[in-house]
């Protein structure tokens, strides 16, 4: 019976589809989330009837069911929050900053809801610290500023023009979707991402005071669930027709 | 023995067939640019002799080539078609088509589909230079804000069959096409749950039908051998 496996795996396929949607839910409020929609595609076929090359020729293919293809992430921009925070910076723009971590590989986020450790260095809300090892010397500095191309400067006391301190790294991706997501708001780089480029200053801008939201629409959550749900409904159906089938089946000999 | 059950026998086979085909449209009620099947029956053998014996058999299946819904997503790589044609695509042992416009571009700037082939142009791959924004008009040409137009979607029309993967091998030769192109969406299956409920109703009480005719030329035989003994 094809058709009890091909209805299961429209179930499987379902259940996953509800488990990414719970996902993006759950993060409706994590700083700098991208939602992501999953993708299916049909299973093979297998061919009862061979046709030939000439159109109009009888073929019969029964195919296998469905399987989840991939699951693409939506990185389209999320809302931009006033935080009032001086520590706290959104990208605006495509991009992601550069984040070390103890063993040395870097890691790229969205999130910047950024805080100085014991030292005085720039370091994200986990604790990484930001490429380039920005200090902020807080006993001295009376105001901090970090401008759109990224540039860190500050008046120390006494002073009256700005000093730099450092330079926001922020770096893009030709396929942003190749990337790894790892949890904790950070992504790492795969062969597939290719290699961190520098972005082009004159379309990302950084934003000071501001956090970058979740892109997730919870309107389209819903629909998608609602669909999800009722798409398991209609295979579970299929399977139990198939089911049915099988005992007339059976039952035909009393 | 009664002649009754082969054709009976052939019907519920049929009618099998017919399921399977059903639940594979179910399963994929979600999947991207699905196109729904359907099984046409046809008789075999003798029909017109007096005691000739007809069986049904399914005969082909073709797919129906309905648009699906077209799905907004925003995501300027993802597109889709209204209207008969499909993309082209570069796949492992020549070209396949495919209605599934989840397309994105790869390290090297390609735009791919999502199980990785090459998405063909007029002139080959379409190679996507790396900043720039993409923008897609209806009738397929591709631009970038920085360099302008980049190439054309390739987009054809074919007698096809599916292959898996959303995917369609053309049997004969491919011809232009002009689908209307929408960027920034997928186009959903056209699979119709109401449709596909009713045909799984009626395929399961055929089947019951074949059931019971199977059981009747039963009863007449096993009535036959009695008839000899009591």
């Amino acid at each position: 019976m094809r058709s009890l496996y091909a209805a299961a795996s429209g179930m499987a396929a379902q259940q996953n589809r509800l488990d990414n949607i719970a996902n993006n839910l759950a993060n409706i409020n994590t700083t700098g989330f991208k939602k992501s929609r999953e993708s299916f595609q049909d299973l093979f076929y297998q061919e009862l009837i061979v046709g030939g090359g000439n159109a109009g020729q009888s073929q019969i293919q029964v195919g296998g069911g469905v399987r989840t293809s991939g699951i693409n992430r939506d990185n389209s921009m999320g809302s931009m929050n006033a935080t009032g925070n001086p520590y706290d910076v959104a990208i605006k723009g495509d991009g992601f900053f550069v984040l070390q971590t103890p063993d040395g590989n870097p890691m790229y986020s969205r999130d910047g809801s950024f805080k100085l450790d014991g030292n005085g260095v720039l370091v994200s809300s986990s604790g990484l610290k930001l490429s380039g090892d920005i200090t902020v010397p807080t006993d001295q500095v009376e105001r901090m500023e970090i401008l759109a191309d990224g540039t860190v400067q500050a008046i120390f006391a006494g002073d009256n023009a700005f000093t730099t301190l450092g330079q926001i790294e922020v770096v893009s991706f030709v396929n942003p979707n190749g990337m790894r997501a790892m949890g904790g708001n950070l992504f790492s780089q795969t062969p597939e991402s290719g290699d961190p480029q520098a972005v082009d200053t004159t379309q990302v801008e950084l934003q000071q005071g501001y956090l970058e939201g979740s892109n997730v629409d919870v309107a389209q959550e819903l629909i998608e669930m609602i669909m999800a749900q009722r798409s398991f409904e209609l295979n579970s159906k299929a399977v139990q027709a198939a089911d049915e089938t099988l005992q007339t089946a059976v039952n035909l000999r009393r | 023995m009664s002649r009754t059950i082969y054709p009976a026998l052939s019907g519920a086979t049929a009618t099998l067939t017919q399921m399977e085909v059903i639940s594979n449209n179910l399963a994929n009620a979600s999947t991207t640019g699905f196109k729904r099947s359907r099984v046409t029956f046809g008789l075999e053998g003798p029909t017109d002799t007096p005691f000739g014996q007809a069986y049904a058999k399914a005969l082909s299946e073709q797919p129906f080539l309905g648009d699906g819904s077209v799905i907004s997503d925003g995501n300027p790589t993802h597109v889709a078609l209204q209207g008969p044609g499909f993309f082209v695509v570069q796949g492992g042992s020549g070209p396949l088509l495919t209605r599934d416009g989840s397309f994105q571009t790869d390290q090297d700037g390609r735009l791919i589909t999502s199980s990785g082939f090459a998405v063909m142009g007029q002139g080959g791959p379409i190679e996507i230079p790396p900043g720039e924004t993409l923008s897609i008009s209806p009738d397929g040409r591709i631009f970038g804000n920085i360099s302008g137009e980049l190439d054309t979607l390739r987009l054809v029309n074919a007698s096809i069959r599916p292959t898996g993967g959303n995917y369609f091998i053309a049997d004969g030769a491919l011809t232009e096409a002009t689908p209307h192109v929408e960027q920034g969406a997928l186009e959903g299956s056209n699979v119709d749950p109401m449709n596909t409920m009713v045909e799984l109703m009626e395929a399961s009480r055929y089947f019951e039908a074949f059931q019971k005719a199977m059981q009747a030329s039963d009863d007449l035989d096993s009535r036959l051998n009695r008839l000899g003994g009591s």
